[in-house]
């Protein structure tokens, strides 16, 4: 039972990082992961059906061209329930505010603690779950 | 032969009577005299007066007389018309009314009524003399000569006695007259005196009530007058307003200050539209003013600068007799002096208050100059720390990426390392004891190096966390607390902190809260990471001197003391550690400055409480220092 994550970040290198660190939980089959190095790639990524299900997206902030938070307001206009966690370096009191406002599920900062990534997504309700059996 | 009086005062009035009784003249010798002169030829008369003219002339005493030759010459011819009138059966009376008339003119000064006393003696012994040589006949005829003699005698002392009588009045005119200058001269030395006084008042004093004290004293004693009053005209409300008074009593004064005289009224108000003194010599008679009891005559002057009255100056009498006729000048005089005497009391103020004025002016622009280079210095100090936080956050920012990069990738290359060996253990089982070997030395190696690239990783990691408050911005939450609460707790922590590091750590703590410190609004976090930076440097110090000093003795003690400073609250952090060098104050609070060795300080401790304290709670931070005794933090929170 396969589920998507897509992650959103200008960093080349974020997509190496996650590989390896879900390389075990790939490997299983519990997550495909999905990336975008930018706002607007993960938007046409969005358009285009993710499969399998996307449960979450993990977004950076600060990005070149369209910034995170734009990115969060126009995944909730589309996908109000889709949950989207905002991943930054910079955790002041300011971003945080705005994210919550925009409807963050989680705001992260960085370094990511990945034990505690996991822990998160795997309390993350699915499609599948929410309809299962009464 | 009887000398008569010297005291003939009446001898200047011709009742012939009393003359012949003076100059022991009988009625009976006036007969003889009759005869006489019926015997006498003109040619004896002459030779007679020729006669007596030479023995006068050449009496010593004459010359002594010091008469003029005009007045001798007026004498003797005086003299001898009458001896030739008398001769010639003249009647006595007429002859005397004459001589009055006539002599008087000739005889000049210099004779003294002794020397007329002898001069006529002596004439009348020469006379007798003469007569007696020339007419040695019967006794009817020396009689009779005798009896000239003694008339013209008593002729001589009579004109020489009117003269002196003359002299006498003459000398008491001038006798009078000098008397009269004397005492004018007196007065005009008095009134110079007193002006000098009021000029010398005018000029040394500065004091207007002195001045015009002493202008209103002088003025009324020298004009003879008995009271005196001064007035500044108050020209905001047109009164004249009493300023000095002399020979008043302070009711009269009160009186006069209710009284509130206007332009126009009174003698004074008068002599001000005027512009000229005002006399009334009895105001008693005046019925357009008010009675004045017991005040008879008012002189009233006005003080005028350049035409414009400033003032007042009034003197009264309380007898009838008026003021001289001088004195309304005299009174102008002072006037002119208390005009200037209020002027200058004027110019002295007004410089004075200047003089003040500009003193508060530089006191006040050096107040605020000294501000100024203080919140210049503040503002400079602020700057600085804000650009250099920026700064830091901005290079954390950047290097916290990489920094994250290298972390995770390190530790994953661990598992990756761990999942290698697993995977590969059976071939390398297989490998020889020797290749086995290498092979496991370098796998332990590599294990031991990407540790250590994730322990420094961590270590850049938590600097870059440090470094990253500077740029938190006033995220603290605020509220009242009890600021001693937060102090001890934060004491607590760093002692502990210290202890759990080192076992062997040992300090004494010194605490002196203020009991009765009101509930402070302030970020309780952030000031705890304050305290908590403080507490440390305190205890690092200390500790380190400890250390450091060979003395045994030396007992490491932190002093912490809380107290209200008016609108502020204040905390002093204090240790008797190493202390810091002057060299290095000014870089205390800058980031990443830091005397500890490399690994066990950031330089961000003191950076960050800097911004906290000053930017997030409007404070300041202070450090005082000997290096080798002490190091004393104080910070300064003010109620908001």
């Amino acid at each position: 039972m396969s589920v998507s994550i897509l992650v959103v970040d200008d960093e080349p290198d974020v997509a190496l990082l996650f590989r390896q660190r879900f390389r075990r939980e790939a490997r299983e089959g519990t997550y495909v992961l999905h990336f975008a190095a930018s706002g607007e790639e993960a938007l046409v990524s969005l358009d285009n059906e993710i499969e399998p299900e996307l449960i979450v997206i993990l977004s950076d902030i600060n990005m070149p061209g369209m910034d995170g938070l734009t990115l969060l307001d126009e995944v909730k206009q589309r996908r109000p329930e889709l949950p989207v966690m905002m991943v930054t370096a910079y955790g002041d009191d300011e971003r945080r505010r705005r994210a919550s406002e925009l409807g963050a599920f989680e705001f992260l900062t960085k370094p990511v603690d990945f034990d505690q990534l996991k822990a998160q997504l795997r309390q993350l309700p699915t499609a599948s779950a929410s309809e299962g059996p009464p | 032969m009887t000398a008569p009086s010297p005291v003939a005062t009446d001898l200047l009035v011709p009742t012939g009577g009393r003359v012949f009784a003076e100059f022991d003249i009988e009625p009976a010798d006036l007969t003889y005299l009759q005869t006489f002169q019926e015997t006498l030829t003109p040619e004896i008369q002459e030779w007679i007066v020729a006669q007596w003219q030479a023995e006068v002339a050449a009496l010593p005493w004459f010359e002594d007389l010091h008469l003029a030759p005009e007045a001798v010459a007026a004498l003797f011819a005086t003299l001898a018309s009458f001896l030739r009138r008398l001769l010639a059966g003249d009647r006595i009376p007429e002859l005397y009314d004459e001589l009055e008339q006539v002599t008087l003119v000739a005889l000049r000064r210099g004779v003294r009524s002794t020397d007329i006393f002898q001069a006529s003696t002596k004439l009348e012994s020469v006379l007798t003399g003469v007569i007696l040589q020339l007419f040695s006949g019967s006794d009817q005829q020396t009689v009779a000569l005798v009896t000239v003699a003694k008339f013209l005698k008593s002729l001589l002392y009579a004109v020489m006695e009117t003269y002196r009588r003359e002299a006498a009045d003459e000398l008491e005119r001038r006798n009078r007259e000098l008397q009269d200058r004397t005492e004018q001269l007196a007065h005009s030395v008095a009134e110079l005196q007193a002006l000098e006084e009021v000029l010398r008042a005018v000029n040394s004093s500065l004091d207007l009530d002195t001045v015009l004290a002493t202008i209103i004293s002088r003025a009324v004693q020298l004009s003879q007058a008995d009271e005196g009053t001064i007035y500044e005209f108050n020209a905001a409300e047109e009164v004249f307003v009493p300023k000095a008074a002399f020979g008043m009593n302070a009711r009269r004064v009160e009186a006069l200050r209710r009284r509130r005289i206007k332009l126009g009224e009174t003698h004074l108000g008068r002599s001000a539209l005027l512009r000229a003194p005002v006399y009334v010599a009895d105001v008693q008679q005046d019925p357009s003013v008010r009675t004045l009891p017991g005040i008879h005559a008012v002189l009233a002057v006005p003080l005028l600068r350049d035409d414009k009255v400033v003032g007042g100056l009034v003197i009264r009498r309380r007898t009838e007799a008026g003021f001289a006729p001088t004195i309304p000048t005299l009174l102008q005089t002072f006037a002119g002096q208390a005009v200037l005497a209020i002027e200058n009391a004027q110019l002295f103020q007004e410089l004075a208050a200047r003089g003040e004025e500009a003193r508060r002016a530089r006191i006040t622009a050096e107040a605020t100059l000294a501000d100024l280079r203080g919140a210049q210095d503040r503002l400079v100090q602020a700057e600085k720390m804000a650009s250099l936080g920026q700064l830091t956050a901005g290079i954390a920012h950047e290097i916290k990426n990489p920094l994250n990069f290298v972390n995770n990738f390190a530790s994953l290359s661990v598992e990756l390392l761990d999942e290698l060996k697993e995977t590969a253990a059976p071939a390398i089982a297989a490998l020889g004891a020797d290749k086995r070997a290498e092979v496991d030395e370098t796998m332990e190696l590599l294990t031991g190096n990407l540790e250590k690239i994730a322990e420094h990783g961590k270590r850049a990691d938590n600097i870059v966390k440090s470094m990253l408050e500077h740029s938190r911005g006033a995220s603290g939450e605020r509220r009242d607390v009890d600021l001693n609460g937060v102090i001890e707790e934060a004491l607590n922590l760093a002692y502990h902190g210290a202890r759990a590091q080192d076992q062997s750590f040992n300090i004494t703590l010194e605490r002196d809260y203020a009991t009765t410190l009101k509930p402070i609004e302030l970020a309780p976090q952030e000031m705890t990471r304050v305290f908590l930076n403080l507490f440390g440097n305190g205890l690092y110090a200390a500790t380190k001197r400890a250390r450091e000093n060979g003395d045994r003795s030396f007992r490491p003690v932190l002093a912490v003391a809380t107290r209200e400073a008016g609108d502020a609250v204040e905390v002093r952090v204090r240790d008797n550690g190493t202390g810091i060098p002057p060299e290095i104050k000014d870089k205390l609070f800058q980031p990443f400055f830091t005397t500890k060795p490399t690994g066990e300080g950031t330089g961000l401790g003191l950076s960050i409480s800097y911004d906290i304290v000053t930017q997030q709670h409007g404070g300041t931070i202070t450090v005082e220092s000997e290096p080798g005794a002490f190091t004393e933090f104080t910070i300064r929170l003010p109620r908001q």
